[in-house]
């Protein structure tokens, strides 16, 4: 008995030290779902990868279960749009926009604001990341400094003082940053396109699939408009003709195209927020519950003209919609002084010419001005498969070379050349049939704030640009002077950084 | 065997439930007893007689919270007084709340069979519960479970000792959507805030235009006689009909089947050495099916295909102990006692989700992933993580006078990185019972006196997921290029904090017991101090980090106060009695914080509504205070003026301060048993005093929401339809307090006849069926999983009362 006993305690004390020793790498558990940041960054997909990110906030829809395009926001910020929709309680985030009377609670103020620095994120993590051995690599970092600048310049111009965020941070000590001056942001957003510009491509030499990366012509086209917003109109308009004259880009001939499937990445594109109608989402695929919507352009239908108000027109391929983002009146009459039918309409269509067409308008359809809108518009062959309404593919276009013409026929204004001014000018004009303008001084000026409304409605522009030309109070009921100029600084972003203070005037 | 769920346990399994609350006892339980250590003993048919019990209960729940909300005519006039003054309404008056709630029944068999000898004793148990909720009806709220419950122990030979406990519980539970605490598309909160102007159902005269207006836009939920449900045309968004809600649960829910078993075996290698191996498994492997209906309620919520979501899970939790114990017997003098060991625990979940979109019809039968047309999306995950322990103890216990332990054990964990795994934990506890000393004179109504100190040190992961320390790259999401090719993106979907590490409560308790009469009377005074170190939270960083915050050890918390037990018990009359009475008093307060700013934002866990976290953690205060608008009365036109605190003549978030405390400072218990020929009577009460509620159900974005009833007080601010500020501010602070009778039962048995069976009782209960309160919300106790967000109702689901009637028999 006694025998067998010390064999047993002699087993159990081997037996213990051997699980003690051989335990010793127990607690090394690889963590599923994702792959360590240690052994990512590596390859020329891992960089690809991480760039896609950045781009992701291009295309942004949905922000903490809140619809928000910063395309349409900015859209019904102006006096081209009205927010509309069903009534005035659903989606008051636009509505109160549209009226003036956002508050810092809004839910798209925080979205635009959270959106543009999800991004810039984005691209800090690819340049603090990646190393420069590779040409992709090269090229990557290039494109998260010029998606870095994209997303400054939207901070700047829509909330003006803004902290500066240009590396990863992690820990909570690390996280109060105080605002820079509008001056500090642009110097960034100037030094980050000229370092991406040499390492960027031409458009020409992108691949067909490659026309969503940034390009030499879409970092000119952004650093020509941090100058111009910064009134360096010398610089601005050099940038411009950077593009100008690369001969990388013309102009389309059928405005109506332009916004269509086959009008992507067209000849007069810079640069687009690419969507795609392949991914067959169902209603209850749509992950709803999640920060944001993706792959397909959710607010096409949201901003198409609202079922319960307005028959779809099959024949004329245009569906019903939710409603939002309706033209105001002001925008066609604007168009009808200029004598612009060609685009407006391909870009509005009246209520005559919807009755025209067969359509049936029932009940008195919230914020709806006579007009449905057709640019961006609820068109059925833009739908994927799926549960149509939720696949549309239709991209934004972020830029576009009209806009670069008018912003370069802007600053030789500005500079008083206005020679190149009116050609400039006129190369948008004639595209549109308009005859060439013959104005000078304060009327060539006044034909480029109306030929870039009538060039970029709802693309999201004639907010900002009303804002900078000091036109906004008398264009914008409600716009108060000396104070929205500026969206606020988000409510909950003031809870959080004890760094931060309200913008002026709010 | 660790859980963190012994809802699988019956309660006739249960041999007998201890709770470890100082830390010198905790310790040796494991990693992670901060909280306290419930030692649940499961049957294994030692002490009992050869038996067979049979307990049957049957019973109804029911809403019985007093709510208030306006009114149809209320609504209309707050809202046009607010300044809506178009607004009419649909002409119904629903109380949708009234609507909302059922009563709802609940069901439980027991049988149990036991028996053995000194060599072999055995319990085997069967039982089946079944429990619908108060929202949604049997058919979509329903937990049932039968479970088989078999304890054995051997002593196979004098030093070797067997023991075995498993359980096997078959799960189905339906309607895990309805939740509460959600304000944002929760159904609960729907109700409160739901137009009461609109009807549940149209009917088909008066609902026409509205059926009307909607119908082109795609099928309009339905109840099941075809009645169309109703829309309100006034609060949108996630505020819908509940009853929609409900229409989209459909389907098995979740059914499962866990096996929870532990295997003990205990071999005397010495007279007074013995080795012990303890392992354990608790495995569950479950499905997941839901399906919901295409449907049209608004733009924000339709679904114009069909769609099912069906999950299947893997869960497998291993825990392995074993420990040496010596124990050294010096006759009367003393004992000393020995404890050394180890324990490994792992835990893997894996999963598999499909979420079928684009059924071809609105049926169950096509739901299985089996009838898609349009899209199948697949995503699947494994999680593990681990656990290491090293853990000695000394026990000296001199002549049942003078009783000392110290513990040390060594925790690690896999969550962490390499250098912040392992932590070491003692604890210290001693004992004098002064009442054995010779100088104690025993001749008095004091026969007991027992003084008592300990201080321990505990860690906790606090449900640190696996990856929190590490840097980790997700790829769950798409672009796509010009041509339409998918590029895969790779994202770091929250920051990381490779400094992670334990929280450890480190907790101090000095008290004294008493006992009188023969410990007729016993009383008992403690204090204790919890420090709650490296407090484990998520911060809500400012949304310029661009990503959201990683964990961190954010500071020190102190809860601190004194608890006092009274009970006594009578048992020499014809009525037999016992009372007992707890009172603990509590302090919280945060000591230290590890942040630049001193404060730390409550995280998105506690967002009231779409953007406001009102929580904050900072030194001084109450941890997780409410932090918002003082006001201070009202305008001449009746609107809420709030201070401007840095008077800088904007309110803003700089002028948001301390509203107010979740914390108890008081939390009690009292009971009353008694006993009186073949009657019994239990009596059981709880409640606390002196917290704070914030009501967080309200929401700043839907300023045409219903109302609770006191907004309409004229001493409330006057109807406004711009809600943002005053709806942060200490106007939505209330008195949390309440006293709640958990259970008034009464009993009457009968003793066998003719040896048919040795015992029947029969009882009937009433079970948190009084709740006394001042709070006007569904519920007072509002708690959350989630520390940061503790005392806000964002419409919590009402605790239902019980109306239980139940018989067992013993034979």
């Amino acid at each position: 008995m006694r025998n067998k006993f010390n064999i047993v305690i002699a087993m159990t004390a081997l037996w213990a030290l051997a699980l003690t020793l051989s335990c010793s790498d127990y607690l090394e558990v690889p963590t599923n779902g994702a792959i360590s940041a240690a052994d990512f960054y590596k390859t020329d997909e891992d960089a690809g990868s991480a760039i896609a990110a950045a781009y992701d906030m291009l295309t942004f829809d949905f922000w903490n279960n809140t619809w928000a395009s910063p395309v349409v926001m900015k859209s019904i910020l102006s006096d081209a749009a009205q927010s509309a929709g069903p009534n005035a309680s659903d989606q008051p985030g636009y509505e109160a926009m549209d009226h003036m009377t956002h508050s810092p609670s809004n839910d798209k103020v925080a979205a635009l604001w959270g959106v543009n620095y999800s991004g810039i994120h984005r691209c800090n993590l690819v340049l603090d990341n990646i190393a420069a051995e590779s040409p992709f690599k090269i090229q990557v970092l290039a494109e998260a400094k010029a998606l870095r600048a994209y997303f400054y310049l939207d901070l700047v111009s829509y909330f003006g003082e803004v902290p500066i965020v240009t590396t990863t941070l992690l820990l909570p000590e690390e996280y109060q940053i105080a605002k820079s001056p509008k001056s500090a942001v642009y110097e960034l957003i100037e030094s980050d396109l000229q370092a991406a510009l040499p390492d960027l491509p031409a458009k020409s030499a992108q691949s067909a699939a490659d026309r969503f990366r940034m390009t030499k012509g879409a970092a000119h086209s952004l650093l020509g408009r941090a100058r111009l917003y910064q009134d360096k109109f010398a610089d601005a308009l050099s940038s411009f003709e950077e593009v100008i004259n690369s001969g990388e880009y013309w102009l389309e001939t059928d405005y109506s195209l332009v916004f269509k499937k086959e009008g992507e990445f067209g000849a007069g594109s810079i640069l687009e927020g690419a969507y795609s109608d392949l991914t067959g989402l169902v209603g209850g695929t749509a992950p709803w519950g999640d920060q944001r919507l993706f792959d397909t352009n959710m607010h096409v239908q949201l901003t198409g003209p609202r079922g319960d108000f307005f028959s779809p027109l099959p024949e004329k391929d245009f569906s019903a919609g939710w409603g939002f983002n309706l033209p105001s009146a002001k925008l066609a009459a604007i168009y009808d002084s200029a004598g612009d039918t060609y685009r407006k309409n391909a870009t509005i269509m009246s209520e005559e010419d919807y009755l025209a067409a067969g359509g049936t308008i029932t009940g008195d359809p919230f914020g709806y001005q006579g007009f449905l809108r057709l640019k961006y518009g609820t068109y059925d062959s833009e739908q994927g498969a799926g549960d149509a309404i939720l696949n549309y593919g239709t991209n934004w276009r972020l830029i576009r070379y009209s806009d670069i013409l008018l912003l370069a026929s802007e600053a030789a204004w500005r500079l008083g050349e206005e020679g190149k001014g009116r050609e400039y000018l006129n190369q948008v004009r004639n595209r549109a049939q308009l005859a060439n303008s013959e104005s000078s001084g304060d009327e060539l000026f006044n034909d480029i704030v109306n030929e870039r409304l009538m060039e970029l409605a709802f693309e999201g522009f004639r907010f900002y640009d009303l804002v900078r030309w000091g036109l906004a109070a008398e264009n914008i009921e409600g716009f108060e002077e000396g104070k929205h100029e500026h969206l606020p600084i988000p409510s909950g972003e003031l809870d959080r950084a004890y760094s931060l203070v309200q913008t002026t005037g709010w | 065997m660790r859980t963190r769920d012994v809802r699988f346990l019956e309660s006739s399994a249960i041999q007998s439930l201890e709770i470890l609350k100082d830390a010198a006892s905790a310790s040796i339980y494991g990693a992670e007893g901060a909280n306290g250590v419930v030692l649940i003993s499961t049957k294994d048919g030692t002490k009992w007689d050869s038996g067979i019990e049979y307990t049957a209960q049957f019973g109804t729940q029911m809403y019985r919270g007093k709510m208030e909300l306006m009114n149809s005519d209320e609504y209309i006039s707050y809202l046009n007084t607010a300044g809506d003054t178009t607004f009419v309404g649909q002409g119904a008056n629903t109380d949708w709340l009234d609507e909302l709630f059922e009563p709802a029944p609940i069901m439980r068999h027991q049988l149990t069979f036991s028996g053995g000898d000194d060599q072999l004793s055995y319990s085997l148990g069967g039982s089946y519960f079944d429990r619908a909720g108060i929202i949604g009806g049997k058919d979509r709220s329903r937990f049932e479970r039968a479970a088989l419950n078999l304890g054995l122990r051997a002593k196979v030979k004098p030093f070797l000792e067997l023991g075995l406990n498993a359980s096997y519980a078959n799960e189905q539970s339906k309607g895990s959507a309805i939740f509460g605490d959600q304000n944002v598309g929760g159904i609960v909160s729907s109700a409160i805030l739901m137009d009461p102007t609109t009807p549940v159902v149209y009917n088909q005269e008066d609902g026409a235009a509205a059926i009307e207006a909607n119908i082109d836009n795609g099928p309009l939920s339905t109840d099941e006689d075809g009645n169309v449900y109703g829309i309100s045309q006034l609060v949108g968004g996630e505020v819908i009909n509940p009853f929609v809600y409900l229409d989209q649960i459909n389907g098995d829910g979740n059914k499962s089947n866990r096996l929870f078993a532990s295997a003990c075996g205990r071999l005397g290698l010495l007279e007074n050495l013995s080795f012990t191996s303890r392992i354990g498994a608790d495995m569950t492997n479950g499905l997941f099916h839901n399906w919901s209906p295409s449907y049209y309620y608004s733009t924000e919520r339709q679904s114009a295909t069909p769609f099912s979501m069906f999950n299947k899970f893997d869960s497998k939790g291993i825990q392995w102990e074993n420990f040496l114990t010596y124990d050294l017997d010096f006759g009367d003098a003393m004992d000393i006692s020995f404890l050394a060991g180890q324990s490994i625990y792992s835990n893997t979940t894996t999963f598999l989700n499909v979420f079928a979109g684009g059924l071809v019809a609105n049926a169950n039968e096509v739901s299985y992933a089996d009838g898609s047309e349009a899209s199948t999306d697949l995503t699947g995950g494994k999680s593990e993580q681990r656990l290491q322990s090293f853990f000695g103890r000394i026990n000296f216990n001199i002549q049942d006078k003078y009783l000392v332990m110290a513990s040390l054990r060594r925790d690690g964990t896999s969550l962490f990185t390499e250098d912040n795994r392992f932590k070491t934990y003692p604890g210290v506890s001693v004992g004098w019972v002064l009442s054995r000393e010779d100088f104690f004179n025993n001749s008095g109504h004091l026969n007991f006196v027992k003084l008592r100190a300990s201080w321990g040190q505990t860690g906790s992961l606090s449900g640190v997921p696996p990856g929190a320390g590490q840097a980790g790259i997700g790829f769950a999401y798409r672009i796509y290029d010009a041509a339409d090719n998918a590029i895969v993106v790779g994202e770091s979907s929250e920051l990381s904090n490779p400094d992670l590490t334990w929280e450890t409560s480190e907790q101090t308790d000095i008290g004294i017991d008493f006992g009188f009469f023969q410990d007729r009377l016993s009383f008992s005074v403690d204090w204790f101090q919890k420090l709650t170190k490296d407090l484990i939270a998520t911060s809500s960083a400012p949304g310029y980090i661009g990503n959201a915050p990683p964990l961190f050890n954010a500071g020190t918390m102190s809860n601190k106060g004194m608890e006092f037990e009274l009970a006594y018990r009578n048992n020499d009359n014809a009525v037999n009695y016992q009372l007992s009475a707890n009172l603990t008093t509590l302090k919280n307060e945060v000591t230290e914080v590890n942040s630049g700013s001193g404060q730390i934002q409550g995280s998105q866990n506690a967002r009231v509504g779409t953007s406001w976290v009102p929580t904050v953690f900072e030194q001084g205060q109450p941890a997780w205070y409410f932090s918002g608008y003082q006001s201070n009365g009202l305008d001449e036109s009746g609107n809420l003026q709030l201070v401007d605190l840095n008077e800088d003549g904007v309110i803003d978030a700089e002028d948001q301060t301390y509203i107010g405390d979740p914390h108890p400072d008081l939390i009690y218990g009292a009971g009353v048993n008694l006993e009186y020929k073949k009657f019994d009577f239990t009596l059981f009460v709880q409640g606390q005093m002196g917290n704070d509620i914030l009501v967080g159900y309200l929401r700043e974005d839907r300023a045409t929401q219903n109302r609770p009833t006191y907004m309409n007080d004229a001493d409330f601010f006057a109807p406004t339809l711009n809600v943002g500020n005053s709806l942060r501010s200490d106007k939505m602070i209330f008195d949390g307090s309440f006293t709640r009778v958990k259970q008034i039962q009464l009993g009457y048995s009968i003793d066998g006849r003719d040896n048919r069976f040795d015992n029947c009782r029969i009882f009937v209960s009433l079970e948190d069926y009084f709740t006394f309160t001042s709070y006007t919300g569904l519920e007072p106790e509002v708690g959350s999983s989630f520390n940061d967000a503790a005392g806000i109702d964002r419409g919590v689901y009402p605790i239902p009362g019980r109306v239980m009637l139940g018989a067992s028999l013993k034979f």
